[in-house]
């Protein structure tokens, strides 16, 4: 799957969630969950949810901790689906 | 140092998380995921214990100054026998909790020991919180309110700031739904 397209999938993941939508107008990867889109943190548990159902993943704790940009995201992902 | 957490209830119940397991599996311990599953109000339960661990973050973020993390699950939370209290432990670092539950909001103060005291402050439904709380905070401590800003530094942990003594307070803010919260420790004197 091209980067490109994981971040699109990302997008529509987060887009539930966003409690500041210019955040979502530039959304790219270093846009941060927490203070560019305003996610709770309970929604961003969510958020580590739907990307385990979209990606068919599962996304450890060690792996959650750290899941707080786009582009932590996007290298989860990458790093999961190729095992 | 300080944390607080405010759940607006009728958005997070609305939520059903005590029916989720996957989120519950992420975000709690089995010892309390057990006192969820046994309580009679589940979903009380269950945002009680999620506002814990939050305000334990919050304070411990404070102390540690890492940048932010969701590991909730690093969190364990233990209920005290008296009401209205506990104790919420992260790797060797204990939190005391102080927490109150109303049928609109659960709320979660956290600090390193019971002898400090907080100051809170919760808006209902207030588009400004800010300019309210920098208002409020000015009057109680007779200080001009032109001085006085809140400033987050590079891990996004907030503090109030004299302009004019440069003095730099501590301050925990929660804002969920309706509801926004602020604490900040009293000086003792």
């Amino acid at each position: 799957m091209s980067e490109k397209e994981i971040i699109s999938r990302l997008k529509n993941i987060v887009k539930p969630y966003v409690q500041r939508n210019e955040g979502l107008e530039n959304f790219n990867e270093e846009t941060d969950f927490l203070r560019d889109l305003e996610i709770n943190s309970a929604n961003l548990v969510d958020v580590v949810l739907d990307v385990e159902d979209e990606f068919d993943i599962e996304i450890d704790n060690d792996s959650m901790e750290g899941m707080l940009t786009v582009k932590d995201a996007k290298s989860i992902i990458q790093k999961k689906m190729a095992v | 140092m300080i944390g607080n957490d405010l759940v607006d209830v009728e958005i997070a119940f609305s939520e059903k998380k005590s029916e989720n397991r996957r989120f519950i599996e992420k975000v709690f311990s089995l010892q309390e995921q057990k006192l969820i599953s046994q309580s009679e109000d589940k979903e009380t339960t269950l945002w009680l214990l999620w506002s814990m661990k939050e305000a334990a973050y919050k304070a411990h973020q404070r102390i540690v100054g890492h940048a932010p993390k969701l590991n909730p699950r690093d969190y364990k939370c233990r209920l005290l026998n008296f009401s209205n209290l506990a104790e919420v432990q992260v790797s060797s670092s204990f939190y005391f909790i102080n927490y109150t539950c109303t049928d609109r909001f659960i709320h979660s103060i956290a600090t390193e020991s019971s002898v400090v005291t907080v100051f809170e402050k919760i808006y209902y439904k207030n588009q400004d919180t800010k300019s309210s709380f920098i208002k409020d905070y000015s009057n109680k401590n007779g200080l001009a309110p032109g001085n006085i800003s809140i400033e987050k530094d590079g891990f996004g942990i907030p503090f109030i700031i004299d302009e004019n003594t440069k003095n730099k307070v501590p301050v925990s803010l929660s804002h969920h739904g309706n509801f926004t919260a602020y604490i900040f420790p009293l000086i003792k004197s």
